[in-house]
């Protein structure tokens, strides 16, 4: 049986489904039985949502500079064409 | 070598474009055609992923910002030459990190301390939260509130920090996946690191933020 350190261990994996059918029916039989890891894991699949809710806002400010070099290139584009 | 491959008939010196397949083909042939909204579109979702990619190599924020700068300009000029073999993103991110990577050898970069953990040895929860049997020692405490994290923005805001606080392949990895959303095999490809290396420090990653938002959520 896998310890409860063995556990947090493999957790990671077992929120991405990257564990073999046996592994994860032996992790489930064991969040079955401990609520601290069942805890545990259920902490780091909330720690995966919030991040993938996190969302970077829209550089406004480097826009400006990455329109010139786009403007510039396509000035290049045109003097080789 | 600095942009990923081109296409092996791609004639040296030829001024015919690649025709790229795949669900990028379209937002190419706009960028090519000089269409400054799908530019514009492309910097917003991608420039600030690209920037934390560079901050991974060079030591300063002002560096990457250069670094990505100049990326995307190098991004621009190899789009004649983008097939759609890989996605687009991934394509870019490439760019980023090969250019990233360049300048970093050049700065002989002194990797930073972390604040969190190691990057790679040992378990990823220290081992004083286990007994010598691998019990809990000190099991998990539940958390208050943990709507705040979809709610709460100060706790976002903070935890955006506390990402840039980890080592930085934890956080490059932890960033193109959870955050921005990349298959594993596309952030292998982008950071050119083994699945197996991905997914340990994805693994310590989201362990280390993890042990983050408790103190935040059980303090509360």
């Amino acid at each position: 049986m896998p310890t409860c350190r063995d556990i947090t261990e493999v957790a990671s994996d077992y929120l991405e489904g990257r564990v073999s059918w046996a592994d994860w029916a032996m992790l489930r039989l064991h969040f079955a039985l401990c609520p601290p890891c069942r805890e545990y894991v259920e902490q780091l699949g909330l720690t995966v949502e919030a991040l993938r809710s996190l969302d970077e806002p829209p550089p406004e400010l480097v826009h400006g500079e990455l329109l010139s070099i786009y403007r510039a290139w396509r000035t290049e584009g045109a003097a080789e064409e | 070598m600095d942009e990923p491959p081109s296409s092996p008939s791609e004639v040296p010196g030829s001024t015919a474009s690649a025709v790229p397949n795949g669900p990028d083909a379209e937002r190419v042939a706009r960028l090519r055609a000089g269409d400054e909204a799908a530019f514009a579109e492309l910097v917003a979702e991608h420039h600030a992923t690209m920037v934390r990619i560079a901050r991974g190599y060079v030591r300063s924020d002002s560096v990457a910002q250069e670094v990505v700068q100049d990326a995307w300009l190098g991004i621009l000029r190899g789009l004649s030459r983008f097939e759609g073999r890989s996605s687009l993103k991934t394509w870019m991110y490439r760019i980023v990190t090969n250019r990233a990577k360049t300048r970093g050898k050049r700065e002989q970069r002194i990797t930073p301390l972390s604040a969190l953990s190691g990057d790679d040895d040992g378990p990823a929860l220290s081992a004083d939260h286990f007994d010598s049997g691998g019990g809990w020692n000190s099991p998990p405490s539940s958390w208050t509130s943990p709507e705040r994290l979809q709610q709460d923005r100060d706790l976002r805001a903070q935890l955006s920090e506390a990402i840039d606080t980890l080592p930085e392949r934890q956080r490059l990895v932890l960033t193109l996946r959870d955050v921005r959303g990349l298959s594993s095999t596309e952030v292998c490809n982008v950071l050119e690191i083994s699945e197996t290396n991905q997914r340990v420090l994805l693994h310590r990653a989201r362990t280390n933020v993890r042990a983050w938002l408790a103190e935040q959520l059980e303090s509360s």
